[in-house]
């Protein structure tokens, strides 16, 4: 049996390096997730392995935009839906191959997807890092999938 | 220097063009594709000197990319550049052919210090 070996501490450390990689100005570590729950967005990953869960990141939809603005250096008026897709799947993928290293055993990583995140399901939530960039909540969560 | 930055992320692709200016290689000349299949022909069509490929793709992925390209006799330098980086992945990785693989997220100095054997 696989367990996903991974400390609070260390899936924060992994959610920090994503942040000061990717997005200028740092997010900043908040304590509660602010913005209109149904504007939200989840890009996630999937596990499948000894431990099966997903990993997700989630925004609202103006985050989503300014996101994939910066990534892509584009202009927010010039950005299509793909785009907005791109980024946070994106964004999901590179979190969720840090933590599938955390997995013992052998284990599969899914392509991104994005979907509302009323529609990623009802599943417990193991980790879980907040943090606000600019005016946009960002959550990022590994959620295990009984 | 002709470099193919191959991975289905759009952005993505735009993250590794900026890093390789970043790190200093501002003269390359680089070419894009969006999956395994689609870089299997560009490398017939553009001979790129390097090959830059992200692992899990749609269509075709990287490594089947890599295996399906040594197994026809070609020999372009190639790296992985992925979100996965477990020591199985790297093993499989390097008995495959591939030079390097570089964890996303990356700095320009992880790209310095992989891509520098091949573009100096």
């Amino acid at each position: 049996m696989s367990v996903l070996a991974l400390a609070p501490e260390e899936f924060k450390c992994i959610v920090d390096e994503v942040w000061a990689s990717l997005l200028v100005p740092v997010p900043v570590d908040a304590d509660q997730v602010n913005g209109e729950a149904a504007t939200f967005v989840a890009g996630f990953v999937e596990i499948q392995g000894g431990w099966v869960g997903r990993v997700s990141v989630e925004t609202t939809d103006r985050g989503a935009v300014a996101i994939a603005s910066q990534m892509l250096m584009v202009p927010t008026d010039e950005l299509t839906q793909a785009d907005l897709v791109d980024a946070v799947g994106e964004l999901a993928n590179i979190v969720g191959g840090s933590v599938k290293s955390c997995v013992e055993g052998h284990s599969t990583l899914s392509l991104p997807a994005v979907v509302p995140v009323q529609e990623i399901g009802d599943h417990e939530a193991q980790l879980e890092v907040v943090s606000q960039w600019q005016e946009h909540p960002l959550r990022v969560r590994v959620l295990a999938v009984a | 220097m002709k470099v193919l930055i191959v991975d289905d992320s759009r952005v993505m692709r735009q993250i590794v063009t900026r890093t390789l200016r970043q790190a200093g290689y501002t003269e390359l000349d680089l070419v894009e594709a969006s999956n395994g299949l689609e870089a299997y022909d560009v490398v017939q069509k553009e001979s790129p000197d390097l090959v830059l490929c992200d692992w899990n793709m749609p269509e075709m992925n990287g490594y089947d990319l890599l295996k399906s390209l040594r197994g026809r006799g070609h020999e372009v330098p190639f790296g992985f550049v992925t979100s996965e980086s477990t020591h199985e992945m790297r093993d499989k990785a390097t008995t495959a052919g591939a030079l390097f693989l570089v964890a996303k997220p990356f700095t320009p100095e992880d790209f310095k210090e992989a891509l520098s054997p091949v573009l100096g």
